[in-house]
């Protein structure tokens, strides 16, 4: 297999071991990685907007509206209406979702604790794909 | 604007509590009672304990309309920012607009000086901005008439920011509260700002463009752009005490 097609079999298998680890973390440990991912956005930008939210983390808003739908019924988030614009709603962690931030990021520090040593790996790979997909209108 | 002390509002509250965030309080009418003299404006001891608290426990500003000597003279708690007049002012920061504003200010209160206003009209002189005070004239509405046309003759002209009794005077295009919030924010690198304030010069916090930034006035006001209101001034401890339960004490190790 030429390194280019070893390559996209790579890619191939990233994506499939993402959607698992993302399906095992949510049994194991209460939250999946996307729900975890947000979740620390919300951390640091209390009362946030869908829009806000998905920019910043670049779930699609289809994704992030059932997500956001998940972890209100765990009790993660509160959905409130915004005080200058009732049309509107802000998205805050709730204290319980502080707590399992925390709690799953240390669990995922102790399933992948070399996780940080690739992070410049990871880096270029998410780049790579990152321009595929803003280009791929050209394709 | 939704009441602050609301189930949600609260919950929203205690999320900044998550994060960096900044603490930011008026002075005149927020931490402290409006009084007849300005002179008078104290804590209440009830006030400066819990204050007290709170600054050792998050990062606290005050940002008031008074010169940050006077404000540092009256807080006997001292929180780790202070900025005065009216957000021109930053502790140890000496700029080209304060020396500016300190020569306008210079030139109007020679102005004003000459003009013979009726009794119960002070003029506060803060230096970088002016105040001309009201509260204790007997016939307010002709002493604000008054004021108004001394405020047209002056040169170069101000910027008026009216208050509770009182005309505040700034330099045209000098920073306001607004800006002293969001240079703080940045100083301290806060991922959030609360602020709270009363009157109408707070309304430059309250309509800055920052979604970081949660604003809460002092009373109820229509067209105001804070989104959050306490009742009265004297909720200040109460929500003081709220803040303190979100931010408990560490818990001491004894090694």
């Amino acid at each position: 297999m030429t390194k280019q097609n070893h390559s996209f079999f790579s890619l191939l298998q990233i994506g499939l071991s993402i959607h698992h680890v993302n399906k095992l973390s949510e049994r194991r440990f209460g939250m999946s990685l996307v729900q975890w991912c947000l979740l620390k956005q919300l951390l640091d930008r209390p009362a946030s907007s869908a829009f806000v939210l998905a920019k910043a983390t670049g779930v699609q808003p289809s994704t992030l509206t059932q997500t956001l739908k998940r972890l209100e019924r765990k009790g993660y988030i509160f959905i409130t209406e915004d005080p200058r614009d009732s049309r509107k709603k802000l998205i805050s962690i709730t204290r319980s979702g502080m707590l399992g931030v925390k709690r799953v990021r240390k669990a995922l520090l102790g399933a992948f604790p070399e996780m940080h040593r690739h992070y410049a790996v990871l880096g270029k790979v998410e780049k790579i794909l990152l321009r595929y997909t803003n280009e791929s209108h050209r394709l | 604007m939704i009441p602050l002390f609301s189930q949600n509002s609260l919950k929203l509250l205690e999320s900044l509590s998550f994060t960096d965030t900044l603490y930011a309080f008026d002075y005149d009418g927020t931490l402290v009672p409006i009084v007849k003299s300005p002179v008078k404006a104290n804590l209440r001891p009830s006030t400066e304990l819990l204050f007290r608290e709170l600054c050792e426990r998050v990062e606290v500003a005050v940002i008031s309309g008074r010169g940050i000597k006077d404000l540092s003279a009256r807080l006997s708690v001292k929180p780790q920012y202070l900025a005065g007049n009216h957000g021109l002012e930053m502790s140890g920061k000496s700029t080209k607009s304060m020396e500016k504003a300190k020569r306008d200010c210079s030139q109007w209160v020679r102005r004003l000086k000459k003009i013979s206003f009726p009794q119960g009209v002070e003029l506060e002189d803060k230096k970088f901005s002016l105040c001309l005070h009201y509260r204790q004239s007997r016939n307010k509405a002709k002493a604000k008439q008054v004021i108004e046309a001394a405020i047209e003759t002056l040169s170069p002209k101000p910027r008026v920011v009216g208050g509770k009794c009182v005309f505040n005077l700034v330099p045209v295009k000098a920073p306001h509260k607004g800006v002293a919030v969001h240079e703080l924010m940045k100083k301290m690198q806060a991922k959030h700002v609360f602020y709270i304030g009363d009157d109408v010069t707070d309304e430059d916090v309250f309509s800055f463009p920052s979604d970081r930034i949660m604003t809460v006035r002092v009373g109820k006001k229509q067209g105001s752009r804070a989104q959050f209101y306490i009742e009265r001034q004297s909720d200040i401890n109460r929500l003081l005490r709220h803040l303190l339960r979100f931010h408990p004490r560490p818990v001491k190790v004894n090694k």
